[in-house]
């Protein structure tokens, strides 16, 4: 049907606008998953390097050392629980970037024995403190300590 | 007086038409722009931390192999490991930090020793300098590896280094014994006015404009062994006992 007067019709000029935004918020979209794939990326890597910080903290006092310790704290590395990351640790000296501290860490350490032989299972996982997907964004990683022959 | 048919546009017509599509134009280029630059910024991130993250790694293995020569009982402090010099005086431009590490590979050697049953797993000296890149005051950060005096080889690692420090720390564990680590510090940066050439001690805090951090602890194995058994042999490396076929 022809409409006699001259000029857009609100059908069409709201098809325009239709059209005119899926396309920006289709361009939106596609920056911000860029950008957020890249911050995941980041994250994930500085939650790697969380955990082998921890792990190689521990790996260097050894299974001897750490169970004759019945503390919660070794140094400043809490054990059991969620604890948040500093950038700077006063009483390890270790610097850490700023991002870090969006980070909590958890360390669990559990004895294991078999056949007279014995190990430290130490257990880091690191995640964002906040995260609307906090199950994409935990990491974790493991290590055994062996006792020493 | 005859009337004029109203076929044509009229200049004001035009006007508001043009205006719309210099608005609407504009609009989408920069959205365009802004989408080429994030699209851009996010590839560059994604590379700098692969570049990062290998570096890291190549610091981490280096370090994790420190050693000294072995040159019978000796007693050894953290700090004879890593030689650290800033003695250029140009902050990080022109720092350099030294090592002696073990070899990945094992190839042991007998060298012309007094001691003929010893076998001894040789030695390489690595070196992290820091030199200046041109026309910008980011750094490159070279590693040269001197396995043959006469065929020294060096690698750039990156060309991008806005940061870098690797600090000795010191952790007080359970028991009587100190744990000795290396604090790695680096920071990467697309543009160069993040750069912080003349303050050796802490990054410039830029996250997220263009900058990326990157941090590791490590220890040395050798350093670890001989701090943590004073009275086993110095190490697996340096003392092991050699039987002849």
């Amino acid at each position: 049907m022809k409409s006699d007067k001259p000029g857009f019709m609100l059908t069409e000029a709201l098809l325009a606008m239709l059209i005119l935004g899926l396309i920006s918020s289709s361009i939106f979209f596609m920056i911000s998953a860029s950008n957020r794939n890249s911050m995941n990326a980041w994250h994930s890597l500085l939650g790697e390097q969380l955990c082998s910080e921890t792990i190689e903290v521990f790996r260097s006092i050894g299974y001897n050392r750490l169970s004759d310790c019945h503390d919660q704290y070794i140094a400043d590395y809490q054990l059991n629980e969620w604890q948040p990351v500093t950038a700077a640790s006063k009483l390890t000296g270790i610097s850490r970037p700023e991002a870090c501290s969006v980070f909590a860490r958890k360390i669990t350490m559990q004895l294991l024995e078999k056949d007279g032989i014995n190990g430290i299972l130490v257990k880091v996982s690191v995640k964002l403190l906040k995260s609307s997907r906090s199950e994409d964004n935990e990491v974790s990683c493991s290590a055994l300590l062996m006792e020493q022959p | 007086m005859k009337t004029t048919a109203k076929n044509a546009i009229t200049l004001v017509e035009m006007m508001i038409t043009v205006a719309l599509t210099a608005i609407i134009s504009i609009s989408a280029f920069t959205l365009y722009r802004g989408g080429l630059q994030s699209s851009l910024s996010g590839v560059v991130n994604l590379d700098m931390l692969n570049e990062g993250r290998k570096v890291i790694a190549q610091i981490h293995t280096d370090l994790k192999h420190a050693g000294i020569p072995y040159h019978g009982a000796f007693s050894l402090s953290f700090n004879d490991l890593l030689q650290v010099d800033f003695s250029k005086n140009r902050g990080l431009e022109g720092a350099e930090f030294s090592l002696l590490r073990f070899k990945n590979d094992p190839e042991f050697v007998r060298n012309d020793l007094p001691a003929q049953d010893y076998l001894l797993r040789p030695l390489i000296s690595v070196k992290y300098r820091l030199e200046k890149v041109n026309n910008s005051d980011l750094l490159r950060l070279v590693r040269e590896v001197n396995q043959n005096p006469n065929h020294p080889g060096s690698r750039v690692l990156s060309e991008r280094v806005s940061f870098f420090r690797i600090a000795p720390v010191q952790i007080s564990t359970p028991g009587s014994v100190d744990a000795w680590f290396w604090n790695i510090s680096l920071q990467l940066s697309q543009r160069s006015d993040t750069a912080n050439g003349k303050e050796p001690e802490k990054p410039e805090k830029t996250r997220g404009e263009g900058s990326l951090d990157f941090y590791d602890v490590v220890y040395s194995e050798f350093f670890n062994a001989v701090n943590n058994y004073r009275h086993s042999p110095r190490n697996w490396n340096t003392g092991l006992k050699y039987t002849p076929d």
